[in-house]
């Protein structure tokens, strides 16, 4: 079966060749259908290395309205955010209600249409408002009890976790469908067993035999078994995950493809009953009685209130959203607009040091603060800076650190840094130690006999621990980091056992390529690449706050090497790098807001005293950023830091809350304005890309995942049950890769409520779609977008908007598509 | 007992205090509360008026996990809209562990007993808009039910017959007096310990209680679950009269220990895994408590709540760990050494003078220490560390001995038993290692049953 790929997704409606329904399948039928049921929901990374996807890129080949109607039925969920909680942000000033009046008087169709009087000094506009704002909204869709989705659930998380439990079943061994069956087989009373042993043990056949005895006649099976894939979104998308992005060894510890998850649904559907779901209808009735009595009138209304009576939930949602987008980027374009004519292009003073920082929306600010600070000029880029790299300790497992939607080009060996060998010695025998406790301990502490007295001996040293960590976590990290700096150990260039290193010619070549693409000219005494990471304690989503274009690890490994790179002296020779210019490589602490440089003891003695001032400017800025990011934590600023290291705190940063914007133009557009953290920043120069390649890459790339990143918070804020994580106090981890919650049942997917919500409920992240502001004129903008697919799609049925600023004229164009209700 | 009254006192202050809403935050205040409690326990052990030597150690063992739970809660609750319920029920449930292991009279020791279920109930339900966590509330209080209507049996049984409500006086006179009745109040009894300490059949309370926040989960498993020991140790001369209740709760107990580290080794996620263990170690617990080495048993309810505490609170590390492939399974006949010398060992205390009951929790230390020997002696600090903390294990028994007014008491049989049990354990982890070694796999029917446990 062939893989299915992300960026061609199929909607389960719309099948490439339709299959006919007949009662006999043919097993090349049946496969077809499974590929594209599969494509219902997305790959799920594991939390290690925890990638943002869009939970409803299934249905991303529709308008975003249409979209998120068919998601709700196909998952059972409610993808909008509910009217209550938009009433509270409004309340609270993210949504402005002039904003939500101008969408509602475009929906009616124009002023003239809103201000029609359908009673006595009561317009279509005052009923609209009426139900936005005031009438009680329909209740929510209620979850539906699933047993069979919970035995195949519990049948999922012992197969995949395998590799790290320590006993398995026998009946595993013939596949996850042989397990599941067995689960199922053993709670069914024995003289019922006859009923279903005649199904077949292969996946596809077994599917076959179950639908002929469903034995539906006019169904589409295409249907069935994409609303199969979507009871259990979470273990779905692992197998995606397993099939389609892990390493094959990985994949090879337990196979498994998602027939297996489809048969197994099937078959216990056939044991326990498919789970039967009323689906939600709005009851315009109900909604006229609720008008009438809000506003007060007692005669019938008339019929052209129709309309305005029948709009479902989701559409006054999305009305909702459309104002909060309103509310967003009209005052952001004005200011960008005014910068746009006030900006002096050049500057003629060489800055005191260059910096590159991520395009991730947590740079902004911080990019702010340090351009405050002197001359420094700040460029945004890919935070894995172009480097197709997997990093690896000799004799472990490989880490990715590029973006998961390419394959690494090269394995870098990560060996002890220059100047740090003592430290990568103590790190590397600290960890083998620590390793070695910890299998030990887990071995002692499962033993039938060894148990007991395990307990017995280390429960005091236990107890001294937990205080510590509770009452004195910064002492408790300090004693922690005795066990070595990870960061001793640096990517190296060279070969080293299976790892090919990268030759010279390639390092020329991604030299090279940084350049062209950032349009950076190497000119100050300093160069600093800053990859990013978070810092997070006890945390399962702690990668989910690591860089997204680093696989989601930290980015401190793709720095350091561009910095190597670019410090040897052939490659200076060949690009003409100026003789004072030395590179560094460095990493922000998104939580912490330090910034750490690396290698400064391989500086020339002469920069000495720029690294002294640059780290004391970068000190000052960290520490106004803080200062900022706490008030919105409503924590102390100082409280951060402890928070990193406290083994309890649940919301170390609100990480990417808050995305609403991906500005691709020069920084002198957006220097002067400030973007609160909202936007992910792309350098581009339009002048120095005349074919129009540059923009193209950055709108299929960083854009798309800044997309997916956008539509992750989106629909995990809207729905945080279904499409999001939920509650993190009842997570339980699982096999290593991924939380339940609770007893059991599916994988947890998208965010926790912690990550998006404030304390007393009301949503920090305001659902909106991402707007992308390129600043260029608009024949080139419009080339490179009706020349990508994705870029049609995306932009055409309106997942994302697109204003292009045009520098020529001086206007703002937006980018056509298809109204939202 | 006025230390009691003082306690209660002030986790009663902090319970009004955070239920104001007024006088900040709830968790805080009851952490504080707790801690405030701690110190005066503390304070009056030195003074020496700590009263019994079980109220001041288990006392302190839940004040101590209280605090550290409040002190966790206070920032991994901090989005919980219902915290002002969450502190003062454990607060009260706190004070409610305190009263049965510290009164006097039967009726407070039910009401104690009682009171705390309920709570706990309420605390593994928290989450009221969430029906999985309500169906979990309604498990655990039909589970308790049984136990609770057990106890309330068994006690006012024992109490009728000894003419009293003094639970020291109703020990004294059931083993001066062995009757049927008595023997059916220490049957009852067992059922209630059995049933709070989630044995099978009462396990599934406690294997699905994960609904509850990962703080609660902490508590319970530190706090609340060593009720029943605390119970069996209080009545321990009733349960020494009383041959078949002490025979039921050894066998009960050596079948808990034996299927709850099955739970623990086929279950894929964290917090079940470690539900199964805790079944486990409460088997083995009560099975000490029949065998009337009450003193190995008191210190095991201390270590173990530590223990399990700190590994339900830290579960969320357990993202991207793998099992280091480097270090490799321990093979067959390692383990059968181990055995032998353990068996060796507990022969060598026993010709020592230790009671057989003293001789068993030693020679189950041999065996685990010859296990990690290997390990050990390839890393000195692990070994200097590992010596360390088995000097505390043996002062903490000590110290449990000298507390306790009657450390140890009378098995139902002689050597014979002992040599028994350690026989099982043992042979359950040759066993273990055996099928290990052969790939880990169990028959489908088995496999299930623990699965769903």
């Amino acid at each position: 079966m062939k893989p299915a790929t992300l960026l061609a997704p199929a909607h389960p409606a719309e099948a490439a060749s339709p299959v006919p329904a007949t009662r006999q399948f043919t097993r090349a039928e049946l496969a077809l259908a499974v590929e594209l049921a599969a494509r219902t929901v997305p790959p799920l990374w594991p939390l290690d290395g925890a990638i943002a996807v869009n939970p409803l890129s299934g249905f991303e080949t529709e308008p975003f309205g249409k979209a998120v109607r068919l998601a709700a039925e196909t998952f059972r969920a409610r993808p909008w955010l509910p009217l209550a909680l938009w009433r509270r942000l409004l309340t609270d000033g993210a949504v402005e209600e002039a904003a939500l009046r101008t969408a509602a008087t475009a929906w009616l169709g124009g002023p003239d249409a809103a201000a029609a009087n359908v009673a006595a000094g009561v317009s279509r506009l005052d009923l609209l408002m009426a139900r936005l704002l005031h009438l009680p909204e329909d209740p929510a869709p209620q979850p539906v009890t699933d047993p069979a989705a919970l035995l195949v659930a519990d049948a999922c998380a012992a197969y995949f976790s395998r590799p790290v439990v320590a006993f398995g079943s026998a009946a595993a061994t013939g596949g996850l469908f042989a397990l599941a069956r067995a689960l199922v087989t053993e709670q069914m009373p024995r003289a019922r067993r006859a009923d279903t042993a005649t199904c077949p043990a292969q996946p596809l056949d077994a599917i076959g035999w179950a639908l002929g005895r469903e034995g539906a006649a006019d169904a589409n099976p295409q249907t069935r078994l994409a609303r199969c894939v979507a009871r259990l979104p979470g273990w779905a998308g692992h197998i995606r995950w397993r099939t389609e992005q892990a390493d094959p060894d990985m994949a090879a510890e337990a196979p498994a493809d998602m027939a297996d998850l489809i048969a197994a649904l099937l078959f216990a559907d056939a044991v326990l009953g498919a789970p039967e779901a009323a689906p939600m209808r709005h009851d315009p009735a109900a909604t006229v009685r609720q008008l009438a009595q809000h506003l007060g009138l007692d005669a019938p209304l008339p019929d052209t209130v129709e309309e305005i009576v029948a709009l479902d939930p989701a559409a006054l949602s999305l009305l909702f959203m459309q104002a909060a987008e309103d509310s967003f980027t009209t005052p952001l374009l004005a200011r960008l607009s005014a910068a746009q004519t006030s900006a002096g292009r050049s500057d003629a003073h060489v800055p005191d040091a260059q910096l590159v920082f991520c395009i991730d929306v947590r740079s902004e600010p911080m990019r702010r603060a340090v351009e405050a600070q002197g001359a420094y000029q700040t460029v945004g880029y890919a935070g894995f800076f172009g480097l197709m790299i997997a990093v690896a300790e000799p004799g472990q497992r490989r880490q990715r650190q590029l973006p998961v939607l390419v394959s690494p080009q090269h394995d870098l060996a990560l060996l002890p840094a220059r100047g740090c060998e003592g430290e990568a010695e103590r790190l590397r025998t600290r960890r083998h130690r620590r390793a070695a406790a910890l299998t030990l301990f887990d071995r002692l502490k499962a033993g039938s006999a060894t148990a007991y007295a395990t307990a017995e001996t280390v429960g005091a040293a236990a107890g001294a621990w937990m205080a510590l960590r509770t009452a004195a976590p910064l002492l408790a990290r300090r004693l922690l980091r005795r066990q070595g700096d990870p960061h001793a150990l640096m990517p190296s260039l060279d070969p080293h056992g299976s790892c090919t290193g990268l030759t010279p010619d390639e390092r020329l070549a991604y030299a090279r390529g940084f350049i062209a693409l950032t349009g950076i000219r190497p000119q100050s005494r300093l160069v600093v690449l800053t990859g990013h990471a978070g810092e997070a304690v006890n945390n399962p989503y702690a990668s989910a706050l690591d860089c997204g274009a680093c696989a989601g690890h930290g980015g401190a490994p793709n720095a350091r090497v561009l910095a190597a790179i670019f410090n040897e002296p052939a490659i200076r020779a060949a690009l003409d790098i100026p003789e004072q210019c030395w590179f560094l490589g460095a990493e922000h602490n998104t939580t912490t807001d330090e910034i750490r440089l690396f290698d400064t003891h391989l500086a020339p003695a002469s920069h000495h005293g720029d690294i002294a001032a640059l780290s004391a400017s970068l000190v000052e800025a960290g520490a106004g950023v803080r200062a900022a990011r706490a008030t919105r934590l409503h924590r102390p600023a100082d409280d951060l830091a402890r928070g990193a290291a406290h083994w309890a705190e649940v919301r170390p940063e609100w990480g990417l809350t808050g995305n609403a914007a991906f500005i691709v133009a020069p920084r002198s557009l957006t220097r002067s304005v400030d973007l609160g953290g909202a936007a992910f920043l792309h350098d581009y120069d339009w002048r120095g890309d005349a074919s129009g390649e540059a923009l193209a890459t950055i709108l299929t790339a960083p854009m798309v995942v800044a997309q997916w990143i956008n539509c992750q918070y989106l629909f995990s804020t809207a729905d945080n049950e279904v499409l999001g994580a939920g509650d993190k106090t009842v997570h339980n981890p699982v096999g290593g890769f991924g939380v339940l919650r609770g007893n059991g049942g599916d994988l947890a997917i998208g965010l926790p409520r912690q990550s998006l919500f404030h304390d007393d409920g009301t949503p920090a992240h305001v659902p909106r779609r991402l707007t992308t502001i390129v600043e260029a004129p608009v024949e080139h903008v419009r080339a490179v977008v009706e020349g990508q697919d994705v870029l049609r799609r995306l932009f055409g049925n309106g997942w994302v908007h697109l204003v292009i600023l045009d520098p020529i004229t001086g206007q703002q164009h937006r980018w056509p598509s298809v109204p939202l209700s | 007992m006025s230390l009691m009254l003082i306690i209660f006192a002030v986790l009663a202050l902090a319970a009004v205090l955070a239920g104001s809403r007024r006088a900040g935050d709830p968790v805080t205040l009851a952490a504080a509360g707790t801690t405030a409690a701690l110190g005066l326990l503390v304070v009056a052990a030195a003074m020496g008026r700590a009263g019994s030597g079980l109220f001041l150690l288990v006392g302190a063992l839940t004040l101590g996990i209280g605090a550290i739970v409040l002190g966790f809660a206070q920032r991994y609750l901090r989005a919980d809209g219902a915290r002002t319920r969450f502190a003062v029920n454990v607060l009260v449930l706190l004070a409610a562990v305190l009263l049965l292991t510290g009164t006097q009279s039967v009726l407070s020791l039910i009401a104690g007993w009682l009171v705390s279920g309920w709570v706990l109930a309420d605390l593994i339900g928290h989450q009221r808009h969430w029906a999985e966590a309500r169906a979990a509330r309604r498990r655990a209080l039909r589970l308790f039910t049984v136990g609770d209507a057990a106890l309330v049996a068994g006690l006012v049984l024992l109490a009728w017959q000894a003419g009293s409500r003094d639970v020291a006086v109703i020990a004294e006179r059931a083993a001066a007096t062995p009757t049927a009745l008595n023997t059916l109040g220490a049957v009852l009894l067992v059922v209630a310990a059995a049933a709070r300490c989630a044995l099978p059949p009462f396990s599934r309370w406690l294997t699905r209680s994960m609904t509850a926040p990962t703080p609660v989960s902490a508590l319970m498993h530190a706090g609340f679950v060593n009720a029943g020991g605390v119970l069996l140790i209080r009545f321990g001369p009733v349960l020494e009269s009383a041959p078949a209740a002490q025979w039921l709760v050894i066998g009960a107990g050596v079948f808990a220990a034996l299927w709850g580290t099955g739970i623990m080794l086929v279950r894929p996620d964290v917090k079940r895994a470690l539900a199964g263990s805790t079944v486990a170690q409460m088997g083995f617990m009560l099975m000490t408590c029949g065998l009337g080495a009450y003193a190995a048993a008191l210190w095991h309810i201390v270590a173990h709540g530590l223990f399990k505490a700190w590994l339900f609170l830290a579960s969320g590390s357990a993202i991207g760990r793998r099992a280091d492939a480097a270090v490799a399974a321990p093979t067959l006949g390692a383990t059968a050494v181990a055995v032998v010398l353990s068996a060796a060992a507990g022969a060598l205390t026993i010709a020592a003078g230790l009671p057989p009951t003293g001789a068993l929790p030693v020679a189950l230390a041999v065996a685990a220490a010859l296990a990690a020997a290997p390990a050990l002696l390839r890393t000195p600090a692990l070994l200097a560390a590992t010596l360390v903390l088995a000097v505390t294990y043996a002062g903490g028994v000590t110290l449990a001995g000298a507390l306790l007014a009657r450390p140890y008491g009378e098995a139902p049989a002689g050597l014979w038993l002992v040599v028994g049990l350690w026989a099982v354990f043992n042979l359950a982890w040759l066993a273990q290692t055996a099928r290990r070694r052969a790939g880990g796999l169990l028959p489908s029917a088995v496999y299930v049953r623990l699965l769903n446990s």
